[in-house]
């Protein structure tokens, strides 16, 4: 099964996406923006910080948006882009808990998964499925956090990758190099990010 | 980890597969706290349109005229009767682009940092007739790492207001100032000039909280509460200012207006939530403090995210309002009930507003 995004589906572009919000009255275009990205950006941050400091988060994230909203460029990026990037921005204060929670779900998921023998095909797939769970959540609280942005702006949120470059303010090929770094150290260090993981417990 | 299970090197659709099975949270969004938060957004964007702040230009305008409106940000800070031109830093960086935070990409290191900011208005009685409101704030840098580099700012900049008197007795006040303070993992001296600094000693901790203090209290409701019982003072002993609002001043006679009092634990809490190093949960556990009665508040006002109590103390009735969305202490006001204050009941005495936001730059 190949899974590109676990996040929304991406949304077309066009003059919806990069509305003028520099007009005397901003509340209708916040409205818009709020109801279109509220929701699937609270989704994007309670998978990395927990539904509670989401809330919070998606909170103060709309207010920065407003009180700064001449700093909006619709040329340079899409509204979900600029909103994201504040976002990101706001979840710095949490990078720690993040990373304490990746940690507690690979400990969490390496010792849930030794009562099992594999004794058939299904539950071996399933132990195999929780095992790649735990070494991806050690090896995610191992990633800078530049890249850990990165990965899950696009596995999580959704987002294309030029839309990364511009939430992020880097070039697209930054973001596309960046990427294919990432999924490559994933894909081969896994086991070993693993290990280290039930050395620390 | 039974090795066995472990294959080292993944596909791409096992990666993602993971990706997508890693703290999936699926009913997770609460839709009622995103309508606050709609409300509340939605209510700072009808204040803009309302208020009288500029219309914000078309970007159009705004490429071809930054320098100008950067030039218009410049400001005279007056630092011991000189006068010294800051020119403010360009737009808050919480817009700016998500970087790493390096020296590299221009972000200060330590970066981003919490802003929270305190706005001060108390009264300042001259000769014993005179009466003027003094305003000072209090800016704090809180790094995103809290080991790392805190700075704090206090600030006299504007004028005195004169309430009643007369006019040429405002010679008899001190002028503008402004002092800055910097300590690794916000471990401030305790003599910076905030306008609570007069806290009796031997009562730090609740008094003037350090970052320490305010981690090591417990999160949990019931034993919050129970520790607030249990350190707080008997009224007896109270000590007098125990909280996060500036008390009124004297210049130039011995009269001294009353002073406002608290109970302890009402002191105790609003020290806390307004010194800005409270964690949200922490935070969470003080709100649900305050509806207990036995602690000082009572609730007099529920609106959509919003909350206000009241506190009754002597010949003074203080309004507390916290952002219930936000979990955030918002305005403190202090009025007077009774003419034994020197002023007419219903008088703003003094005041406090509280505010934060993300900031790349720690005090530019």
């Amino acid at each position: 099964m190949q899974v590109t995004h676990d996040g929304p589906e991406p949304v077309a572009t066009g003059p919806q996406d990069r509305p003028d919000l520099g007009g005397p009255d901003p509340a209708p275009a916040f409205g818009r923006l709020f109801d279109a990205h509220a929701a699937t950006m609270h989704r994007y941050l309670a998978r990395r910080v927990g539904p509670d400091t989401a809330h919070d988060l998606v909170a103060e994230t709309f207010l920065v948006a407003l009180r700064r909203r001449e700093s909006y460029q619709p040329e340079l990026g899409t509204a979900r882009s600029w909103l994201y990037g504040i976002a990101t921005n706001l979840l710095r204060h949490h990078v720690r808990s993040e990373t304490r929670a990746l940690r507690a779900t690979a400990r969490l998921a390496n010792s849930s998964d030794r009562g099992h023998g594999g004794h058939d095909t299904r539950v071996a797939e399933q132990v195999d499925a929780q095992a790649r769970t735990a070494q991806l959540a050690g090896a995610l609280a191992k990633l800078s956090v530049a890249d850990r942005d990165t990965l899950l702006l696009v596995s999580w949120a959704g987002l294309e990758p030029v839309e990364v470059a511009e939430a992020l303010g880097i070039p697209p090929g930054t973001v596309r190099s960046r990427l294919h770094r990432i999924r490559r150290w994933l894909r081969t260090n896994p086991g070993a990010s693993s290990r280290e993981e039930a050395k620390e417990q | 980890m039974n090795d066995d299970t472990v294959r080292h090197l993944w596909s791409d659709a096992e990666l993602d597969e993971a990706l997508a099975a890693l703290h999936p949270h699926e009913e997770t969004t609460d839709r009622a706290e995103l309508d606050r938060a709609r409300a509340s957004m939605m209510r700072a964007a009808a204040a803009v349109s309302e208020s009288d702040e500029p219309v914000v230009p078309q970007r159009k305008q705004r490429s071809g005229a930054w320098r100008w409106i950067a030039v218009a940000a410049a400001v005279a800070l007056v630092t011991g009767g000189v006068v010294v031109v800051r020119e403010l830093a360009s737009a808050p960086s919480t817009l700016a682009p998500a970087g790493t935070g390096s020296a590299t990409d221009g972000r200060e290191a330590g970066a981003p940092f919490n802003h929270v900011v305190t706005k001060y208005s108390r009264t300042a009685l001259v000769n014993g007739t005179s009466v003027f409101r003094v305003r000072d704030q209090v800016d704090l840098w809180i790094p995103a790492d809290p080991t790392g580099i805190w700075k704090r700012r206090w600030t006299r900049a504007e004028p005195p207001t004169l309430l009643g008197g007369e006019p040429r007795d405002s010679a008899k006040l001190p002028g503008p100032s402004q002092a800055e303070q910097s300590a690794p993992g916000g471990r401030f001296t305790p003599d910076f000039r905030i306008p609570s600094g007069d806290s009796p000693a031997g009562t730090l901790g609740w008094s003037l909280p350090t970052p320490e203090f305010v981690a090591s209290l417990p999160t949990d409701p019931n034993s919050l509460a129970n520790r607030l019982l249990k350190d707080r003072i008997p009224p007896a002993l109270s000590p007098i200012g125990d909280g996060p609002l500036p008390q009124p001043l004297a210049y130039g006679t011995p009269k001294v207006p009353s002073r406002i009092s608290y109970p302890s634990a009402t002191g105790m809490i609003l020290n806390v939530l307004a010194s800005g190093y409270a964690s949200r949960e922490l935070r969470l556990a003080f709100m649900k403090a305050m509806d207990d009665p036995t602690l000082g508040f009572q609730r007099v006002q529920t609106g959509p995210g919003f909350t206000q109590y009241a506190v009754f103390t002597g010949p003074y009735k203080m309004l507390v309002s916290v952002d219930a969305t936000r979990l955030q202490l918002t305005d403190i006001q202090v009025l007077s009930t009774s003419t034994v204050t020197g002023f007419a009941p219903g008088t703003l005495v003094s005041s406090a507003q509280f505010s934060s936001e993300t900031t790349d730059r720690a005090g530019d």
